[in-house]
């Protein structure tokens, strides 16, 4: 698993710019599924068919996007001013390395003297060491991306780094698919590696509406409340894998929490509940695409989301990956 | 039941917006045999149709929303005490001391805890938002864990009564009272005269951003619609016009997301059935379903037709029973009116 | 006329329409609860309900009878009619304390001794409020109260300027095996159950009373103007047990430690902003509590008064005492108490005075 997300964290890709990732998940998912496709938005889709009669289309789906910067204008100096792609955290964003799609390496700085609280698009820079303007135009040009360094560490019994938002629910789709794949699959499960999650769940409206599921189920991670001074919320990181109840852009479906409580006390599944107050995820599309489907999400409960240091426990991940091929394998 | 009766049926059920399902048997109940068919969508939408006998009939979508606002469980605390969220736009102003229910493993009632005045500043009229406050039980902790899980749906506790000159007060008229006056109308008309089958839909999670109306009408596939809700009528603590009062009968909303030429026929059969009718102007979006199935498929012509109620959002919505009489008999000419199928059938 | 029992006794007074200067109701009521088992009653010229139970037996002084007198209130905060507009709405101004964060919304049966009307508070849809409104409560004064009329004639036919109104709220058990009381005044009402019978016990057991007893069932507490005193004044006692209320503000208070909690019995005050209570009485209370094995809690904080005050202050002074029943969300539509609270305060009035040290 480890390996797996290394190599997902290892290609930035922001939001509208997912090539890159998108390729080296087509890697590891090819082999696993029937058929591969990317849709007109960019979306990766990977098809698994099922063997039951009556089977069902359980669309699985988590992001393949992230947050990061994009390139606006060059000063004389050589500093590069950006625009933000998706809610950035200036407090985890100033003074680190950037990396851009090109791979430039560079620092984000605020303006000389901005007090803390307003640090904003309008006044951070990348410095790239470029002497002038001239310079920097050789490595980088306008519409570029930059994303803060990706990494992976084990710390103690976590791991973190950046973007486990939303890699780590790449991750679970793709052993998912490993798992389905050593049994014979009932229904027909579609993954899909969703584009422009950050940007207002883009990507998987479209997606959604194509593949017609009678079944979504979102893989993102989720807030927790057991860090000093978070909001309360009845979520921890280590507490299992969390069926969402709702979050700020939908009540997940009734019958879908329902079933994957039962699935989860049958099988002997770590699980929690979460209630998400803010925040939106990919259920939102799926549920409300087309004729609209029974939606639901499973979270991974991840500390510092949207920082340089998103924790999250491998035993989570695990669990999120046993619930969903139990609810796959039984709806 | 008489249209009085069927409003206070429908709100009085519990149906906060992603629970609707709780309700699904005492709706069917309510609605015996005046329907043809009826089925939940997968997104949870209610829906119930009228047939015209008709091989090929057009098919007319009547919606609306069966979700009320109310809450949802969040967390516990130490007495016997639910921390809530809201699920859509909740009155924090209303909150200390009110009644709720709370539908857990078993339905028991709770009581909004208020300030103490040993701790009440003179003066001090701040509302706290609604994560600072706690729902009284009156139930051990450990037991409250297991009888009301994270996620349980609380809302108002509903009671009705009716003020002079025939006012009905009581929770969740948005949107059942419309919900009523459909089936109601609807109901009148012999499956004869109806000129399209009816699809009446109790669409699903419209307090949260009208999610549900969208999906049910890309699977319906109408020729047109009829999308009714309420909305505010004036009272005195409201700045400007008095508009859409109550006892102005119903409200037709002339809007860019809605279709202008069936807004204007619907008036104009208002008009010519004696119902009262006044126009209100909605320059932008709508805020209802309507905003969601005029751009369904390749389009569906919709005409927004509302009901003024005082107090929204609270557990005492006011409504005028004239008003939502006059609101029924509309639904049941827009089934019957040939001049308008005519224009819209495809 | 029927006698009603226990939460349902509590129930019943609840229920009644009763805002301070506006009692007739609940005396009436309250008279009909006792007129079997006092040896006389009155109503005074202030509208208190004074009722006397002689004593006898071997301790008693007939020639000097020691007089203790036992009262509580029998009113409620409320509001009164302050003027009418135009389109029928109703404006109004609160009597007593009422936070207009419990006000706003709520359902109100205004009227006097007579008539009942229903209304309520309108309340602008949240749809319509400015993000600074949603922030504050509405003052009272600013409120509205729909009654239905479409007109200013159409209200005033119905109510005049002067008419009262409190909370229309129905009285239930709540809470597991509804162990709790829920419901308007249980502040003052409580109290007053607790005196209908008290009295009823010691008829029933045909007790010896060492003294004179007088409950007085006083009117006007929530206001500034006391009714209590004139009553104390009446009785000129030797002593006064108060029945009370105390918020509990166990729920959500800042300082739970320092809360009077529900559940854990009368609360014994040593002093509050009105009065110092006698310090042996209070000795004396909290002595046969513990001998009677009756459930109390002292009061660590001294917010808010009662009726003490102003018995202490009468004619040549009274010794007090207060005892209170816990109640949470005082002066609103839905006040909870526990109904063993309400039982501890019972035998705790019946161990003080069958003692004999008062």
């Amino acid at each position: 698993m480890l390996n797996i997300l290394k190599a997902l964290n290892n290609c930035p890709s922001i939001s509208g710019r997912e090539h890159s990732i998108s390729n080296k998940i087509m890697g590891y998912i090819a082999p696993l599924t029937d058929k591969v496709y990317e849709d007109a938005m960019g979306n990766l889709i990977a098809v698994k068919c099922g063997s039951a009669e009556d089977k069902k289309k359980i669309m699985l789906c988590a992001h393949m996007d992230e947050i990061g910067f994009m390139v606006t204008h060059i000063e004389e100096s050589g500093m590069i001013r950006v625009t933000t792609i998706g809610g950035i955290n200036f407090v985890s964003a100033c003074f680190s390395y950037v990396v851009s799609e090109r791979g430039v390496k560079g620092v984000l700085v605020p303006n000389a003297g901005v007090p803390a609280a307003e640090i904003k698009a309008e006044n951070v820079y990348i410095d790239i060491g470029a002497k002038d303007k001239k310079e920097a135009e050789k490595k980088v040009k306008l519409g570029d991306f930059f994303v803060a360094e990706p990494s992976v560490e084990k710390i103690g019994k976590r791991i973190c780094g950046r973007p486990m938002d939303d890699r780590i629910g790449c991750v679970a789709l793709i052993k998912i698919a490993e798992k389905l794949s050593e049994t014979e699959c009932k229904n027909d499960v579609y993954f899909c590696f969703s584009v422009q999650e950050e940007v207002g769940i883009r990507g998987s409206l479209t997606a959604a509406f194509a593949i017609a599921a009678d079944y979504g189920i979102a893989f993102d991670v989720t807030a927790t409340g057991d860090t000093p001074g978070s909001k309360p919320m009845e979520c921890s990181i280590g507490g299992g894998a969390a069926i969402k109840i709702k979050d700020s852009s939908v009540i997940c479906d009734k019958l879908v929490v329902d079933k994957m409580i039962e699935l989860a006390k049958e099988n002997d599944i770590k699980y929690q509940c979460e209630i998400l107050l803010a925040g939106g995820t990919d259920t939102a599309s799926m549920q409300r695409a087309g004729a609209g489907a029974h939606a639901g999400a499973i979270s991974i409960p991840t500390r510092y989301i949207h920082s340089n240091v998103e924790m999250i426990d491998s035993g989570d991940v695990n669990a999120c990956v046993d619930l969903a091929v139990a609810f796959v394998q039984n709806v | 039941m008489n249209l009085k009766e069927l409003i206070i049926s429908l709100s009085s059920l519990m149906s906060v917006t992603g629970y609707e399902s709780y309700s699904t048997d005492k709706l069917v109940e309510i609605m015996g045999k005046k329907f043809d068919e009826s089925y939940v969508d997968n997104i949870g939408n209610h829906i119930f149709v009228k047939k015209c006998g008709k091989e090929n009939a057009p098919r007319i979508l009547i919606d609306c929303h069966f979700d009320e606002i109310g809450m949802m469980v969040t967390g516990y605390k130490k007495g016997g005490f639910l921390k809530v969220t809201n699920v859509g736009g909740v009155d924090t102003r209303l909150l200390p001391s009110s009644e709720v229910v709370i539908f857990g493993k078993e339905t028991i009632s709770g009581i909004f805890a208020t300030t103490p005045e040993s701790d009440r500043r003179f003066g001090d009229d701040s509302l706290k938002p609604i994560d600072q406050l706690v729902i009284d039980t009156g139930y051990p902790d450990d037991e409250l864990k297991e009888l009301c899980p994270l996620g349980t749906p609380v809302s108002y506790k509903g009671e009705y009564h009716l003020l002079k000159n025939d006012k009905l007060v009581g929770k969740a008229f948005d949107d059942k009272a419309c919900g009523a006056c459909a089936v109601y109308g609807i109901d009148a008309v012999d499956s004869l005269d109806l000129v399209a089958d009816v699809y009446f839909v109790f669409a699903t999670r419209e307090e949260i951003g009208c999610v549900g109306a969208g999906p049910a009408a890309y699977g319906i596939d109408p020729d047109y619609a009829l999308v009714m809700d309420v909305t505010n009528s004036w009272i005195p603590e409201m700045t400007g016009m008095k508009w859409t009062a109550i006892g102005t009968g119903v409200s037709i909303d002339i809007s860019p997301v809605t279709n202008r030429k069936l807004t204007k026929m619907t008036a104009k059969l208002c008009e010519e059935k004696g119902i009262k009718y006044t126009l209100r102007a909605s320059p932008g979006s709508t805020g209802t379903d309507a905003n969601s199935t005029g751009t369904v498929r390749e389009g569906i012509p919709t005409v927004l037709c509302s009901l003024p109620l005082r107090n929204m959002h609270t557990a005492n919505e006011l409504l005028l029973l004239d008003d939502a009489k006059a609101l029924a008999d509309l639904v049941s000419e827009f089934i019957k009116s040939k001049e308008i199928a005519e224009v819209f059938a495809r | 006329m029927k006698k009603y029992y226990g939460t349902e006794l509590v129930g019943k007074l609840s229920e009644l329409f009763g805002p301070s200067g506006c009692e007739g109701n609940v005396a009436e009521f309250i008279i009909s609860q006792i007129d079997d088992c006092c040896d006389a009653y009155c109503t005074d010229r202030a509208g208190n309900v004074i009722a006397k139970m002689c004593g006898s037996g071997l301790e008693y002084n007939a020639a000097e009878p020691r007089k203790v007198m036992v009262c509580a209130h029998m009113d409620e905060v409320g509001v009164m009619i302050r003027d009418f507009d135009e389109d029928g709405y109703i404006k109004i101004a609160p009597i007593g304390s009422i936070d207009p964060r419990v006000l706003c919304g709520r359902n109100l049966v205004l009227g006097d001794e007579d008539k009942r009307i229903e209304g309520i508070v309108a309340s602008k849809a949240i749809h319509m409020q400015s993000p600074e409104e949603r922030k504050h409560a509405t003052p009272i004064y600013k409120m509205n109260v729909d009654i239905g009329a479409n007109t200013e004639s159409e209200a005033r036919a119905e109510l005049d300027i002067g008419d009262v109104g409190v909370f229309a709220s129905n009285f239930s058990l709540f809470g597991k095996d509804g162990r709790y009381m829920k419901g308007k005044a249980l502040d003052g009402r409580i109290p007053c159950a607790a005196m209908i019978e008290i009295m009823r016990s010691f008829r029933e057991s045909a007790k010896a009373l060492p003294c004179d007893v007088y409950f007085a069932f006083t009117c006007c507490e929530e206001t500034s103007f006391s009714a209590t005193r004139v009553a104390a004044q009446t009785i000129k006692p030797d002593a006064a047990i108060v029945l009370d209320s105390v918020e509990a503000g166990d729920a959500v208070s800042g300082e739970p430690s320092c809360a009077v909690k529900l559940g854990e019995g009368v609360a014994i005050s040593f002093a509050d902003r009105g009065a110092i209570y006698d310090r042996r009485l209070t000795e004396l209370a909290i002595q046969e509590a513990e001998n009677g094995n009756v459930k109390y809690q002292i009061k660590k904080t001294t917010s808010g008064k009662t009726g003490a005050v102003n018995i202490q202050r009468a004619c040549e002074g009274v010794k007090v005492i207060s005892l209170a029943v816990p109640v949470r969300y005082m002066h609103s539509a839905s006040c909870v108490a526990d109904s063993e609270d309400y039982i501890s305060l019972k035998n705790f009035v019946y161990t003080m005075i069958t003692a004999n040290k008062i």
